[in-house]
């Protein structure tokens, strides 16, 4: 527990409960499987007790949750540990069953470029406006805009196809 | 839509041990920190202070200085009455501005406009604080029309920096290189990162 500049505390326990499963669904939304998931988990909170005394208040705490753990997850995916061992990750997820393969939806999800995936989940799951997403992940409202219409067009299509595969 | 999403994101929940870790983790990393945190404040006071000399014995001689040197980097801090900030040679002169559209100019067709053109960044990091620097090539962008005294001057090139002060600080930045204007932004960051990762693309 931390005390900000500005007075606001920062209690663990509370923000874990509070949180942890926005942060975790941002995580493995954009990591596509719960090894880095944990990791870009487990760092988006560490930077939190390194920048807690930054914290202004509750919606400025919950904004710089989701952009720490988008940035964490993309820093995890794009490691040349990752690139490398990818193709391996992606074979070994088809044989687990811990990844909600039977959720259609997220599965198609995962496999949307990142950007695509955390506007449309902060717009549809966590109810942002376009501006307030532009405004926690640092675009412009017209490219936020763009983002969410391709987006969703895609994910529609990737819907649509893996409707008549099966 | 959006009961398809809250059908497929309800059900998934960050597992128990891990949370329970996790806050292992925090606990022992708060601990850690706690010296450190102390020094910090040590050395915030007695910047403070310094600042506070340096106000003192400047009154009377025009602008109050502020003066700090970072890794290499000579921040020269002069503030007006008019809100914005000023720093001097190498010069980087910072404008307090009022909203956070884009601070380039020109005509411009509405490429970013739902279903147009999206706007790529030609590069993306993520800073230690946990911030974003963005940088962007602005295409069919002009480099704004300012007075004089707000552009910045870094390795001889003119460069407008800008800051809004909301709830999420956000600096932008708009030069001129090789023929092409390009844009930074950083989300998040501290000024230092963002005038390190403005020089950095200037320079090389």
């Amino acid at each position: 527990m931390g005390l900000s500049s500005n007075g606001y505390t920062v209690i663990f326990e509370e923000v874990m409960e509070k949180y942890g499963d926005m942060v975790y669904r941002i995580c493995l939304t954009i990591t596509g499987n719960p090894e880095d998931a944990r990791d870009s988990f487990q760092e988006t909170f560490l930077r939190l007790v390194r920048n807690q005394n930054k914290i202004k208040n509750e919606e400025h705490l919950k904004a710089w949750l989701i952009r720490v753990a988008t940035n964490c997850s993309r820093t995890t995916v794009s490691s040349p540990w990752n690139r490398r061992t990818r193709g391996i990750k992606e074979e070994d997820l088809r044989k687990e069953a811990h990844q909600p393969r039977e959720n259609e939806l997220l599965a198609e999800l995962q496999k949307l470029p990142d950007k695509y995936a955390v506007v449309l989940y902060l717009f549809y799951y966590e109810e942002y406006s376009v501006r307030e997403i532009g405004r926690i992940l640092g675009k412009k409202e017209n490219t936020i805009k763009t983002q969410l219409d391709r987006g969703r067009r895609l994910l529609k299509q990737k819907l649509e196809e893996g409707g008549e595969r099966s | 839509m959006k009961k398809a999403f809250e059908e497929a994101y309800g059900k998934i929940q960050a597992p128990e041990p891990l949370k329970a870790e996790t806050l292992t983790l925090m606990e022992a990393e708060n601990k850690k920190r706690k010296p450190g945190f102390v020094w910090g404040c040590s050395a915030a006071a007695a910047v403070l202070c310094a600042a506070i000399f340096c106000l003192l014995f400047f009154q009377g001689r025009g602008a109050v200085y502020i003066t700090s040197m970072e890794d290499g980097v000579h921040y020269d801090t002069v503030e007006l009455e008019d809100g914005i900030l000023y720093f001097q040679p190498e010069r980087v002169t910072i404008s307090v501005t009022p909203n956070a559209g884009s601070i380039t100019s020109g005509e411009k067709t509405d490429e970013t406009a739902a279903g147009g053109e999206e706007e790529l960044p030609a590069e993306e990091v993520t800073a230690q604080s946990g911030g974003t620097l963005t940088l962007y090539q602005q295409d069919r962008m002009a480099l704004p029309d300012i007075p004089e005294e707000n552009w910045s001057y870094i390795d001889g090139r003119r460069v407008y920096v800008t800051v809004l002060m909301a709830e999420t600080i956000r600096y932008q930045a708009t030069f001129e290189k090789d023929g092409r204007v390009w844009e930074i932004t950083g989300n998040g960051v501290t000024q230092k990162e963002f005038i390190d990762y403005l020089y950095q693309n200037i320079k090389k």
